[in-house]
């Protein structure tokens, strides 16, 4: 994915950047400097564990990459057969300690942690008293999680595919579900602009009125956590997610460098020129993604344990200024074999009061990290990785599905699927079944599947082993029908019909060249792909633009290309990332940020006879960025137009007729479509 | 001699093969915490900081291969922790904030300016995730496991991030 050509620039630049160590960091200094003998105040060395798991011992042989092939954050090892979910749990936290002790004796990805920072923090090895005071056997009370099967409600959250675009006089985040908001850089309430600032490091507040802007407001990071990740408002409230990669200020007598802290402030905003800060919520580990639905934010992170230490080994959670709170026994859990050490740990936090407690914010936890959330109103699934004992480069992916109904957080059950999915668009819950498209590397050879689950997780249909050779690289489903791109020789849309769970059957296919990483309906009768574009070179089909393609899909046996445009030499962050596309009012437009190298001169040979560049008169093609218009009618991509900005533009939003950019420097500009 | 005996034998205490070692090392260490930092004397002192902490926790380490990403996950977080730093104590520092010994006008100190500017428009994980790569030589899977995300989406947001440092530097 990384372009070489990218990491090579780069590379060389940093080459030539003349740094070098200064004298105070040579070997020499150094050495002085080391006083008795290596790992004297850490545990002794040890020798190489010997490992159980045959599997293994290959791995040990290729080193280092190998090794991190558990990095990709297995759930859970699993036998042969594809069980179905039971989630393990634990009567007290000893039980727990000593699943995490064994995990980390299986895993090499836990010999990164050896990092304990023995010098800056003195007493790492002794929890706080209060955490070793709590007797286990009260906890061992703790109630325990009804894991039966109940009946789940028709989770008939209709995908944003059935939903005719809504006319509203300010632009939401392009979202994959109805009614389930996702956080993002940018948010409006239609009179102000809040977009995170990377230049200052802050949230900033702008008021928009008719196409001008003026900054009110601004929230420093240090409130927050040292990184801002992402924005929700809602109801004249703001809350800003963020990281805090190192927080040894706070907990440091618990805490160890690499944990990190995901939090959730929220402020009031009803004057955005003074947001007051309501309340903080803060869980351990790394921020995956959120939702927010009916006013609760669904935060789920990973929680990596690089090191095991006794009583250290669990999430915690805390509110404001009151200490870290470790979650009860209860609410953690375990799958049978996870290999991982890393939790997933999921927060719904009801944000209507403003003011976050353990009333209003409930915490869980699972043992195994994640790699993608879908998230509808009833239900959260999260998918992971997982590598096969007997076969670690077979990957398989196991999903948790979690009813996330009336603030609660409940487990239900587990599935797993061979293959790996592309993203949350893979998947979808709509009417009791769960829907799930992946690619799986057999026998090498990228196989492409969708499967078909119940409600407690059961397999009930497929459609196997579609077009070999290629990968998924975007879904959506709309209805009854899953539309599949899936990219490498052809590059062809795929219709699926799923009316029947038990046998979803290929309606048709259409092939096209360039491919599409995001697809939107538009009404009923087309399909919008955003993408890239694709030319033939020696080493195979490469990208090298933007590419808008427009599906007819009225005849799902023989659905046809309408229309497509190309863009070469244009990059958008849309390709990457939906979170980038604006609908316009009614779906009357569409927009996404662009940017694009435009030849300002002839590219005639600018040398002279003595062969001798001239740099001041050779053409450098000028990097163009803006936002790339266009709408769709009766079947055809019109009214393509590019609107330049003077800088590269992160997102575009509307407020009434007006388009706002706002842009990488923080900038905001205008414009009026037609 | 071969790397990975130096750290075996650094691992039984050996401190002329630390030292060896850290020799080949340091200047990779030292233009990731100064690039990560943006200044010398902070750069100075997450890489002494870091490599005393290796030094002590050398017998933690149980694989020798895994040297590289260790040791950078140590040093990644006396960076993260001297951020911390730099920003209570000084509200945030302004990317515009030019090191003085940068300013000298050399090709190579012009290049510099250009880097970190580049760096600039990347945030805060992104311009670590890219040094990781680009500085420590070091695998996506290992900078997920420095930076807690999955290799996946070090992946991407390494292929974004390098874009957009390219096209960056490219206009300059």
């Amino acid at each position: 994915m990384i372009d070489k050509k990218d990491y090579d620039y780069i590379k060389e630049r940093f080459d030539g950047d003349g740094l070098k160590a200064p004298d105070r960091l040579s070997a020499d200094n150094i050495m002085k400097q080391l006083d008795g003998p290596a790992g004297s105040s850490g545990p002794a060395p040890k020798p190489a564990p010997l490992y159980k798991r045959r599997w293994f011992r290959p791995v040990i042989a290729a080193a280092a990459c190998l090794a991190l092939v558990l990095g990709t954050v297995p759930f859970m090892n699993l036998h042969k057969t594809t069980k179905e979910g039971d989630l393990e749990l634990f009567s007290s936290y000893s039980e727990l300690n000593h699943r995490v002790k064994e995990m980390s004796e299986h895993s090499m990805y836990l010999t990164y942690g050896g990092y304990e920072g023995n010098v800056m923090m003195e007493d790492a090895d002794q929890a706080p008293e209060d955490f070793e005071a709590i007797p286990e056997d009260q906890l061992a009370a703790a109630p325990q999680e009804d894991l039966a099967a109940e009946p789940t409600p028709n989770s008939d959250a209709p995908s944003m595919g059935e939903q005719s675009a809504k006319s509203s006089d300010h632009s939401e985040t392009y979202s994959q579900v109805e009614g389930v908001d996702e956080a993002d850089i940018v948010k409006t309430d239609g009179r102000y602009i809040y977009f995170t600032s990377y230049v200052e490091n802050q949230v900033v507040i702008a008021k928009a009125d008719k196409g001008k802007t003026e900054r009110v407001g601004a929230i420093n990071a240090g409130q927050i956590g040292s990184t801002i990740e992402d924005l929700y408002v809602k109801d004249g409230k703001l809350t800003v997610i963020g990281t805090d990669a190192d927080p040894m200020d706070l907990w440091s007598s618990i805490q160890r460098y690499g944990r990190t802290l995901t939090t959730v402030t929220i402020f009031d905003v009803s004057d955005p020129s003074k947001p007051k800060q309501l309340s903080q919520y803060t869980q351990t580990g790394s921020l995956l993604s959120s939702r927010m639905t009916d006013g609760k934010i669904i935060l789920v992170t990973n929680d990596f344990l690089h090191s095991y230490k006794k009583n250290q080994c669990i999430p915690y959670v805390s509110f404001d200024e009151e200490g870290p709170d470790r979650l009860e026994i209860g609410d953690i859990c375990g799958i049978p074999k996870a290999s991982d050490p890393a939790y997933t740990v999921i927060g719904c936090v009801d944000t209507a009061t403003g003011k976050f407690n353990k009333d209003t914010v409930k915490t869980k936890a699972v043992l195994g990290g994640s790699s993608e959330i879908y998230c509808n109103k009833n239900n959260l699934f999260i998918t992971a990785d997982v590598t096969e004992p007997d076969d670690y480069i077979d990957d398989k992916t196991c999903i948790l599905k979690v009813s996330i109904q009336n603030g609660t957080v409940q487990y239900k059950k587990t599935a797993t699927i061979p293959g790996n999915v592309n993203d949350q668009f893979s998947m979808d819950e709509a009417g009791g079944y769960f829907k799930i498209a992946v690619t799986d590397f057999e026998a090498g050879h990228d196989i492409n599947s969708l499967y078909i689950l119940d409600e407690n997780m059961k397999q009930v249909g497929s459609v196997k082993n579609f077009a070999p050779d290629e990968h998924i690289e975007a879904v959506r489903y709309i209805k009854d029908k899953a539309y599949v791109i899936t990219y490498e020789q052809t590059d062809p849309l795929f219709i699926i019909d799923l009316k029947d769970p038990a046998n979803p059957v290929i309606e048709g296919h259409v092939k096209i060249t360039g491919f599409s990483t995001l697809l939107v309906p538009s009404g009923k009768d087309y399909l919008l792909g955003l993408g890239f574009s694709t030319t033939s070179t020696e080493m195979g089909e490469a990208t090298d633009g933007v590419k808008l393609s427009l599906f007819d899909i009225r005849n799902p046996s023989a659905p046809k290309v309408a229309d497509a445009k190309e863009f070469t030499g244009m990059d958008s962050e849309v390709q990457y990332n939906h979170k980038a596309l604006l609908v316009g009012p009614d779906a009357s437009y569409y927009a996404i940020p662009y940017s694009q190298y435009v030849d300002s001169t002839d590219s005639t040979d600018s040398s002279d006879s003595t062969g001798i560049v001239d740099y001041d008169e050779y053409p450098i093609p000028d990097l163009e960025t803006g936002v790339l218009v266009f709408s769709v009618k009766s079947g055809k991509l019109t009214d393509v137009n590019k609107h330049p900005s003077k800088e590269a533009v992160k997102r575009c939003l509307y407020i009434g007729d007006y388009i706002y950019n706002i842009c990488e420097d923080d900038s905001i500009e205008s414009f009026t479509v037609k | 001699m071969d790397e990975l005996k130096w750290i075996k034998l650094a691992r039984q205490g050996d401190k002329t093969a630390f030292c060896n070692l850290y020799d080949r090392y340091k200047d990779r260490l030292y233009r990731y915490a100064f690039y990560r930092l943006r200044n010398a004397s902070d750069a100075e002192d997450a890489v002494s900081e870091c490599v005393l902490s290796a030094w002590k926790q050398m017998g933690n380490l149980r694989e020798a291969e895994a040297f590289p990403a260790w040791i950078f996950r140590i040093l990644s977080a006396c960076c993260n922790r001297l951020i911390k730093q730099q920003i209570s104590t000084k509200g945030w520092v302004s990317l515009e904030e030019v090191p003085q010994e940068i300013q000298a006008g050399t090709e190579s100190a012009e290049q510099r300016l250009i880097l970190q500017d580049a760096l600039g428009s990347l945030s805060e994980e992104e311009r670590n995730m890219v040094l990781l790569s680009v500085v420590a030589g070091l695998k996506s899977n290992e900078i997920a496991s420095i930076t807690n995300l999955t290799a996946g989406s070090v992946r991407s947001s390494l292929s974004r991030s390098m874009k957009k440092m390219r096209i960056y530097m490219e206009q300059r």
